[in-house]
């Protein structure tokens, strides 16, 4: 799993996107995958006595049965439908699509990889870049996470939002984040917020995602986890990994699951979809 | 909306997010979980920038 680049990847996003988006459902949609779902892979634990804990972590969380569902190209826009349709706001729909998409291909660089065309196929995409580990605890995987490819992602992510470091600046904040997003105004009329204090507020994700790349990193290195820069490392953890039975199986599930998810878009949009985007807010 | 913010606004700004940095990247080594999950963490770097922008902007206003 990816630990910090889903908080820094939202303002890499929405530099580049032109439509109309919500940064918050951006945000909102990179960590909703994750959201209910990171408590049992590590295990709530309340003394010595653990309350909460997946089985097999890895199944759990990104497979089926499990929640790995969560990681599918389907859920990112079934919920944005919902969400269109409570809401009315095209920029919070598009933008937890946007978000919800990005953390399920975001994942795909680790061991396990997601069921990205759930529920037409449970077949894992996975480049295998770094060994997922959630199974040796959360600090385990922290260990082994920043001793690997995973860590070298992570800094790279952080690399490319800070290239475009305009989107933190004031000046977008106010001409191009607040105007998309009338969560914004209404905070400010809700709890008094300053100007300073809501410009805090929209750059405290990053803020927050790059200390936890040093932090933890700095942390890996104390602890004495060796460095492991090479593919599918780090070589001293055991990587878990759900991989097809050969490339025609490959291909065949993906076929399926392409031909699947592209028939449920178009009868989404006929039926529903289109009707709720007419009606909604461009913002 | 957009305030002109004065030279000693702008440093006592810079001064409080240097100070959540360093903090932050401090104590996540130090306690880890407990401050670097994704509710207290953005709400440190909240809490620094808001509450101590205006005490250090004091400082250097006096200075």
């Amino acid at each position: 799993m990816s630990w910090a680049a889903h908080e820094i990847e939202s303002y890499f996003l929405q530099k580049h996107i032109k439509a109309r988006v919500s940064y918050l459902a951006i945000l909102l949609g990179c960590l909703l995958p994750d959201f209910f779902t990171k408590l049992p892979v590590y295990g709530l634990n309340i003394g010595n006595m653990t309350i909460l804990k997946a089985e097999f972590p890895a199944k759990y969380h990104r497979g089926w049965p499990g929640v790995g569902p969560t990681h599918s190209l389907l859920f990112g826009v079934l919920f944005a439908l919902v969400v269109l349709w409570i809401t009315k706001s095209r920029g919070w729909a598009l933008g937890l699509l946007i978000g919800q998409w990005a953390h399920a291909l975001t994942d795909i660089f680790d061991s396990v990889g997601t069921m990205l065309f759930f529920p037409f196929t449970s077949q894992h995409y996975s480049t295998g870049m770094w060994a997922y580990a959630a199974q040796a605890g959360r600090y385990g995987d922290a260990a082994a996470y920043y001793s690997s490819l995973g860590g070298v992602w992570d800094f790279m992510w952080l690399i490319l939002a800070l290239t475009g470091i305009g989107v933190f600046s004031r000046k977008f904040f106010v001409d191009t984040v607040v105007p998309n997003d009338d969560v914004w105004p209404w905070m400010k009329r809700k709890f008094g917020m300053s100007e300073r204090a809501m410009l805090v507020v929209y750059r405290a994700y990053f803020i927050y995602g790059a200390c936890r790349i040093f932090a933890w990193f700095i942390w890996a290195r104390l602890d004495g986890a060796p460095l492991d820069w090479s593919w599918g490392g780090p070589y001293w953890v055991e990587k878990v990994s759900f991989p097809a039975e050969d490339w025609g199986n490959w291909f065949t599930q993906t076929g399926r699951g392409v031909v699947g998810l592209a028939l449920a878009l178009a009868a989404i949009w006929w039926l529903v979809g289109r009707r709720l985007w007419e009606q909604a807010n461009p913002k | 909306m957009q305030a002109e913010q004065t030279g000693a606004s702008r440093k006592a700004e810079v001064l409080a997010y240097v100070f959540a940095v360093v903090t932050l990247i401090g104590f996540g080594v130090i306690v880890r979980t407990p401050i670097l999950n994704f509710v207290c963490g953005p709400a440190w770097v909240i809490a620094c920038v808001t509450l101590l922008t205006p005490r250090f902007e004091k400082v250097l206003n006096r200075t």
